[in-house]
């Protein structure tokens, strides 16, 4: 990227959660993140939210619980936990033994670590399960309207169909931004933050 | 390690417990409810807005911790845990009470029966105050999606920060963020109503 390109700096996540919560001790930084603002409108408006937010919920906290509730809650608890089985510190103590014994088989055999090659035939008959979280399928969920927000850049046309995946600030390098056909409205484009993107029809 | 005492109890860290209550130690148990039930029950009543339900969910969340301590490997902390878990209990119970409420009874919303809640407060205004805001931030929770509510009272509730949510959630620090920012964004006329002189 070109270096009269760079994007301006702005405070990683976890910088910025501390800060939002009070709890950024480094002051450099703090001063740092405060002259940030003043630059950054749409962050000083939230970072303004958060903490009218954080003040309502200390203002307004949950009716506790009274030292009876919580007794009859607890003895609730211990009617409906199991008891530990009287074996288990035996299979604990069983595992134990069994890691040992397996470490120290193979620290004088260390030939009996090295993975035996698998035959092709049976990998490409089971290829190795991917565990997929799934939040919705795609058949489930449609995207009509993607707001900006400081944190993300929607990608793709609308609607969308499928997944909405959400890519992690090392997964992706900005190369270049071309100005949308129609209102030739070029998205603000802040390096080191996650972008939602969209698949296009030639990658499915 | 021999059995813990309840004063033995009281200076061991949550894992140090957690291993314990796992061999059935009572005064283990007993400590690690009695260190995480407040935290659990504020996280708890802002996703359900209602006491009871908030106890109830405290509950549950206990009963899967502790029957399932074996399987806590200690790759996150024992009260990032605990809260996903008394989190996810107080999503069900609020999904299931929303279906008993849409059952049984006709014209009364959930949030409703803080109506009858008592005024705790030496001022009588200050609580009416305190109660009436306290309705109106449940309220708006309430319409927040469950996922977006979840991650909005582990930040502002548990006071976790984005990596611990991303973590205790299992979802990238992004979509933290991202839920974080619709969540504020969704709250700000309570705050806007909130902040105006009366």
């Amino acid at each position: 990227m070109n270096p009269a390109h760079e994007p301006p700096w702005r405070p990683d996540p976890d910088v910025w959660s501390s800060y939002l919560s009070g709890k950024l001790t480094d002051r450099a930084m703090t001063q740092r993140i405060e002259r940030w603002l003043e630059e950054n409108p749409a962050a000083l408006d939230e970072a303004s939210l958060d903490r009218s937010l954080r003040d309502l919920c200390e203002l307004t906290p949950a009716p506790p619980p009274s030292l009876h509730e919580w007794n009859v809650a607890w003895q609730k608890i211990q009617t409906r936990v199991p008891p530990t089985p009287w074996w288990q510190p035996v299979v604990w103590f069983a595992g134990l033994a069994a890691c040992v014994a397996f470490f120290a088989l193979f620290r004088s055999e260390p030939s009996l670590l090295e993975e035996k090659p698998k035959p092709a035939e049976a990998v490409a008959n089971h290829p190795a399960p991917e565990e997929v979280f799934a939040v919705a399928s795609p058949d489930e969920i449609q995207i009509l309207r993607v707001e900006g927000s400081l944190f993300s850049l929607a990608v793709g046309e609308l609607p969308l169909a499928g997944l909405l995946e959400l890519l992690e600030t090392h997964e992706f390098t900005v190369r270049s931004i071309e100005p949308d056909a129609r209102d030739q409205m070029v998205p603000h484009v802040v390096s080191g933050t996650p972008m939602i993107w969209a698949k296009l029809v030639s990658e499915e | 390690m021999p059995n813990m005492t309840t004063a033995l109890a009281q200076l061991a860290s949550d894992e140090e417990l957690a291993n314990a209550a796992t061999r059935g130690e009572l005064p283990a148990r007993e400590e690690l409810f009695h260190r995480h039930r407040g935290l659990a029950y504020r996280v708890a009543y802002r996703l359900l807005g209602n006491e009871a339900d908030a106890l109830d969910a405290v509950q549950d969340g206990f009963v899967k911790v502790l029957t399932h301590l074996a399987g806590f490997q200690g790759r996150s902390s024992f009260r990032t845990w605990l809260l996903r878990v008394v989190s996810n209990a107080a999503l069900d119970l609020g999904r299931q009470r929303a279906r008993r409420e849409m059952v049984s009874l006709d014209g009364v919303g959930p949030n409703q029966r803080d109506e009858w809640e008592p005024v705790l407060l030496d001022d009588p205004g200050q609580g009416m105050h305190r109660q009436d805001l306290r309705r109106q931030l449940n309220a708006a929770l309430a319409k927040l999606p469950p996922a977006m509510r979840q991650t909005f009272v582990l930040y502002a509730e548990a006071d976790l920060s984005y990596r611990e949510i991303a973590e205790t959630l299992g979802i990238s620090i992004g979509t933290v963020m991202s839920r974080l920012y619709y969540a504020r964004q969704q709250l700000r006329s309570l705050v806007e109503s909130w902040s105006k002189p009366v």
